[in-house]
């Protein structure tokens, strides 16, 4: 096993010393979890042009709000359910 | 009537060959043989009567080993001491280094490059004139300071903007694909058995030339041989053991001496 930095998040892991011949995937050579492996695929994929970049939602903070409500609503009413 | 070979004393002039076979399947016939050896043993202890004295000889142990060197690397040969079998192969993965120039930011390889996306070329190191290492680069999905991408398509490297003048050498290894017949030596997997044919002439004492064929019906070979590599020439040494077996065809032989005529 050798280190290696995490070119996603650029923590130090250890990484597989045995050298892959293919054009596989194997997220060990690149990050250090399955996560940010996934990330950099998608990065490299966008990059060569064999995917397009997903667009970024724009998150409102009108929609932050609705969504934390909702969720306090969900969760008073369920603790409503239980003590009745 | 067909002649009767005299054979009561004869020379070896020439070693021919020695092939290798599976019953009918040919292995390998080393052609270009240096030198080949067979080792006949046999232990023997004195069977001892009143004071010592020699009433007879108790013989046992009777072994035989052939070695060689052949001249060239025998691929069939190199099989057999291994015990796996060449496959070929139109994707073998062959580590390749190689030294490019960058232009514009850019330089181009010259085979693709094979390994995880994203990692085929991995590092890239920048050196000066003088071949010394100046900078390492890490290969990611965009150029910036210490990192340069790859695109397959077109075997390129891209540097970041203006970091590198053109001429700026820079060093990559990488694995490509090749053409090949490839023969691993699996931990798993141990020297086989053949049966061994030594082609050999000779001359009897009146200038007759004779050919010889020295058969060994099995052949155990060792799995332990070196191939040096260094300033001589690479030789392909070899040895193996005879075996009697316990087969009938074997007649208990460890090898069998044939000599007879050209014609």
């Amino acid at each position: 096993m050798s280190m290696s930095v995490c070119r996603i998040c650029g923590k130090k892991y250890k990484s597989c010393s045995t050298p892959n011949t293919t054009n596989t995937f194997r997220w060990r050579d690149v990050a250090c979890s399955v996560e940010c492996g996934e990330k950099y695929l998608y990065n490299i994929q966008v990059s060569r042009g064999l995917i397009k970049p997903e667009p970024v939602a724009e998150v409102t903070e009108t929609a932050k709000v609705q969504t934390t409500e909702s969720k306090r609503t969900k969760a008073s009413k369920a603790k409503a359910q239980i003590t009745e | 009537m067909p002649k009767i070979v005299d054979v009561d004393d004869i020379y070896i002039t020439e070693y021919d060959t020695l092939e290798g076979y599976n019953g009918t399947e040919h292995l390998f016939t080393l052609d270009e043989l240096q030198n080949v050896k067979i080792s006949n043993s046999e232990d023997a202890s004195d069977v001892k009567g009143k004071k010592g004295r020699r009433l007879g000889r108790l013989k046992q142990n009777k072994s035989v080993t052939i070695s060689g060197t052949s001249g060239i690397i025998s691929g069939g040969l190199l099989a057999l001491q291994v015990g796996s079998d060449f496959t070929t192969s139109d994707t073998a993965p062959i580590k390749y280094s190689e030294d490019v120039t960058i232009t514009g930011n850019t330089a181009v390889i010259s085979y693709a490059a094979v390994g995880t996306t994203g990692n085929e070329i991995a590092k890239a190191y920048i050196k000066d004139e003088n071949s010394f290492e100046l900078e390492l680069l890490t290969q990611d999905a965009t150029v910036s300071e210490g990192k340069f991408t790859y695109t397959p398509d077109t075997k390129t490297l891209t540097f970041n903007e203006g970091a590198y003048a053109d001429g700026t050498v820079v060093t990559v290894h990488y694995f490509r694909s090749v053409k090949g017949a490839v023969l691993e030596n699996n931990s798993e997997k141990f020297s086989g058995k053949c049966t061994l044919y030594l082609n050999a002439r000779g001359e009897d004492t009146c200038g007759t030339v004779h050919l010889v064929q020295i058969e060994i019906p099995v052949a155990d070979f060792s799995g332990s041989f070196d191939l040096e590599m260094s300033d001589s020439q690479t030789t392909h040494p070899f040895e193996a053991t005879s075996l009697a077996g316990s087969c009938r065809k074997l007649n208990g032989n460890y090898w069998k001496y044939t000599v007879f005529d050209i014609d």
